[in-house]
């Protein structure tokens, strides 16, 4: 069965770019515009991996994922954090919070953000 | 008596008036520096979408396109790859300015970085019909104790120069070797050179050769400034040899030694 990403990220263009590029490889995508709908479509979907952004409008993604950690029905799924923050110290929380990878959006293609969302799935 | 009372007065008006000369100089340095980076952040989004768009044209995401197009996207795609690289030198600059420029070391294989950087390079340079070699060490170097992602932008920002200011046909060498107590980094160049006079001011913020500004355009003169900022931070010396319309060849050293590293945590 194909599995489903769900993609939280506020850039519509950006969005819709990553989004066609996994439906070309049959993931199935659910989408949120910000921290809040992440939540609300992380509880209800339970989805297979989110790939989650940072700078978001209201909730910012470091709390998405801390709530995430917090609920155990929550805290196994895979968070890929994509980003346009590059410090280390951003992604070394990032990866202390628990995100399994940390991607900084100007360095990676939308094709690699699928490579690294296949290699996380196994 | 009273003349001498005057005089001191007069002399506590000025040194507080230089007082407040000098807070509102970096007061208005700490706002420009703000807004650089406030600015530098805000276009990051922008151009990482088109760079993620432009990709997915060039891999065939929206169908076929024909050369000419395809040309035409390859070049949009390298104008916007440059412009990330200043929006980061950018960022890196104000970083540095602030004292926030975080270093982070761990032992590091620097022939593998150097490699990766050069590597990196390959295709401009045989776009530019430059010949490009790395001379390897003739032994294996002890891994150094350096933060490796800012020391491959300094290595990054040296050949970027190097390839981006000699013409075809020329050459760029980069070698590495094992000195006594450290690794010898150079990359030697057959291209334009630095103007005697303006040899020293190479390493200033935002200073640009009168030469390297006729070839080209782009740029903001932050490269060096960088560079020189994350040898030194890392212990090392970096210098340069230059003769104008013959080449330059740049050095820098890094101690073997752990612990040399100035680090600094945000």
């Amino acid at each position: 069965m194909a599995k489903t990403i769900l993609i939280v990220e506020d850039d519509k263009f950006l969005r819709e770019l990553i989004v066609r590029k996994l439906v070309q490889e049959d993931f199935k995508v659910s989408e949120a515009v910000d921290g809040e709908e992440g939540i609300k479509k992380i509880k209800e979907e339970k989805p297979d991996l989110v790939l989650l952004d940072l700078i978001l409008p209201g909730i910012d993604g470091f709390e998405v994922l801390a709530r995430m950690k917090e609920a155990s029905s929550l805290s196994s799924i895979p968070v890929i954090i994509l980003s346009n923050l590059g410090q280390k110290d951003d992604v070394e929380k990032g990866l202390k919070m628990g995100a399994i990878d940390y991607l900084i959006k100007a360095h990676f293609t939308p094709g690699e953000i699928i490579e690294k969302v296949k290699a996380a799935l196994g | 008596m009273l003349k001498n009372i005057k005089k001191a007065k007069k002399l506590k008006k000025k040194t507080d008036r230089t007082k407040a000369t000098v807070s509102q100089r970096k007061m208005i340095e700490s706002k420009q520096s703000e807004f650089v980076s406030l600015t530098a952040h805000q276009l990051r989004t922008p151009l990482s979408v088109i760079k993620g768009a432009l990709r997915m044209l060039l891999d065939g995401d929206f169908g076929e396109m024909t050369t000419e197009q395809r040309d035409c996207i390859e070049k949009i795609y390298r104008s916007n790859q440059r412009m990330v690289a200043l929006v980061d030198n950018l960022l890196d600059a104000t970083r540095i300015g602030e004292g926030r420029y975080c270093y982070k070391p761990t032992p590091v294989q620097i022939e593998n970085t150097v490699r990766l950087v050069v590597d990196s390079f390959k295709e401009e340079a045989k776009r530019k019909k430059i010949k490009l070699e790395f001379k390897k060490p003739k032994t294996k170097l002890p891994k150094v104790k350096v933060d490796q992602g800012k020391i491959r932008i300094a290595i990054n920002n040296l050949l970027d120069n190097a390839i981006r200011y000699t013409p075809a046909g020329g050459e760029v060498t980069v070698s590495l070797k094992r000195g006594k107590k450290e690794i010898e980094f150079s990359v030697k160049d057959t291209g334009a050179g630095i103007p005697k006079s303006q040899k020293e001011h190479i390493f200033t913020k935002f200073f640009r050769g009168t030469n390297a500004v006729r070839i080209e355009t782009e740029g903001i003169g932050l490269g060096l400034f960088i560079a020189k900022n994350i040898i030194e931070a890392h212990g090392g010396k970096i210098w340069f040899e230059s003769k104008e319309n013959k080449g330059t060849t740049f050095h820098f050293t890094l101690p073997m030694q752990a612990g040399k590293v100035k680090q600094i945590d945000n």
